[in-house]
């Protein structure tokens, strides 16, 4: 088969088929001819390498079905912006949640450093003895760090959810105007491998740190004030005991 | 090998080969037709269904002496489909190299 028998063949088939771009596609084929001819192999030999024609014509996808669903883009689109009015608020409330957060975080963190340095600016905090105070201040810094680490994997979730509604958004707009759409998830956004040990290893302590400091603070609170209410021996609550 | 097995692998090689650097469509279909048994013509559909899909986009440059030459390169999703579909293909065939190799042990 010469190359122009491949070619005539390979088109003839093409139309047949009704793939669209045809001469695009033979074009390639007859670049694929220059090349080889080029490097010393006879047309023959090389139609014979690229294969039958009939053969190749039937792997490109048919084209027919093109004006399709063209009505429902603008409804498509309205529906788009009314869930994305929806998601928008959610995303806002959950963002304000992750504010909040951070918020009690910095508080604990705060409250913590005031405990243990022992600086009671303006006698907010509740009175107690230093020794007390240090432990406790101890448990609630663990608390800060707990939260914030807690904060990371939120906002990483966030993050993810925000991305992976873009990518929705953007699929929906693309399958309606009959354009190639992406991958439903987004990927590759997650914390990095050493990241994450990371910030489990910093759950994990600062976990078993809050805890321990706790039960313990509580106790020498007890024992201190020599009973189990601690809390009214001190007066914390503004009343006389 | 069997025929339509190799064409969905055929896909992640032409995606690999992409992700390193931009190609030509010769250059593809010599590159791949070197290593596995195929017709050379099979690589021409599967870079024209990739396009398609919007996995990868065409330009043109010029050439001294010769036609412009078109060139394939990958998209972003391109890109993230084949970090994916890679990972999921080595998995997959990791598992089938153990069964395989079990299967030789039993006969010695």
């Amino acid at each position: 088969m010469t190359k122009h028998d491949f070619l005539t063949r390979l088109s003839a088939e093409l139309e047949k088929n009704q793939v669209p771009d045809v001469e695009d596609i033979v074009e390639e084929y007859e670049q694929h001819f220059a090349f080889k001819l080029a490097d010393g192999y006879s047309e023959e030999e090389i139609a014979a390498k690229l294969g039958a024609p009939e053969q190749l014509a039937a792997q490109y996808e048919r084209g027919g079905a093109e004006p399709r669903r063209r009505q429902g883009a603008v409804f498509t689109k309205l529906g788009l912006y009314i869930v994305d009015f929806f998601a928008g608020i959610l995303y806002l409330v959950l963002l304000a949640w992750g504010v909040g957060m951070a918020a009690f975080s910095l508080c604990c963190a705060v409250a913590s450093v005031c405990l243990i340095g022992g600086w009671n600016i303006a006698a907010l905090l509740p009175s107690m003895p230093w020794l007390c105070g240090a432990i406790l201040g101890a448990a609630l810094l663990a608390l800060a760090v707990l939260i914030a680490a807690g904060l990371v994997y939120y906002l990483a979730f966030l993050g993810r959810s925000r991305r992976s509604f873009g990518r929705f958004h953007r699929n929906t707009l693309a399958a309606a105007a009959g354009k190639p759409t992406h991958p439903a998830q987004a990927d590759g956004s997650r914390l990095s491998p050493r990241a994450n040990r990371r910030l489990r290893g910093t759950v994990k302590v600062s976990l078993v740190v809050f805890a321990a400091c706790f039960v313990i603070g509580f106790v020498v609170c007890c024992l201190s004030a020599g009973a189990f209410q601690f809390w009214h021996v001190w007066g914390w609550f503004g009343y006389a005991v | 090998m069997n025929a339509q097995y190799k064409k969905g692998v055929l896909e992640l090689c032409v995606l690999s080969l992409l992700s390193r650097r931009d190609c030509y469509g010769y250059e593809i279909a010599e590159f791949l037709s070197g290593r596995i048994d195929i017709a050379d013509g099979t690589v021409y559909p599967i870079l024209r269904k990739l396009k398609s899909d919007g996995l990868l986009s065409t330009y043109l440059q010029e050439e001294s002496g010769g036609p412009p030459r078109k060139y394939y390169s990958i998209t972003a999703s391109g890109r993230e489909t084949y970090e994916r579909d890679r990972g999921a293909y080595l998995r997959f065939a990791r598992t089938v190299e153990t069964i395989l190799e079990e299967d030789n042990n039993d006969e010695a």
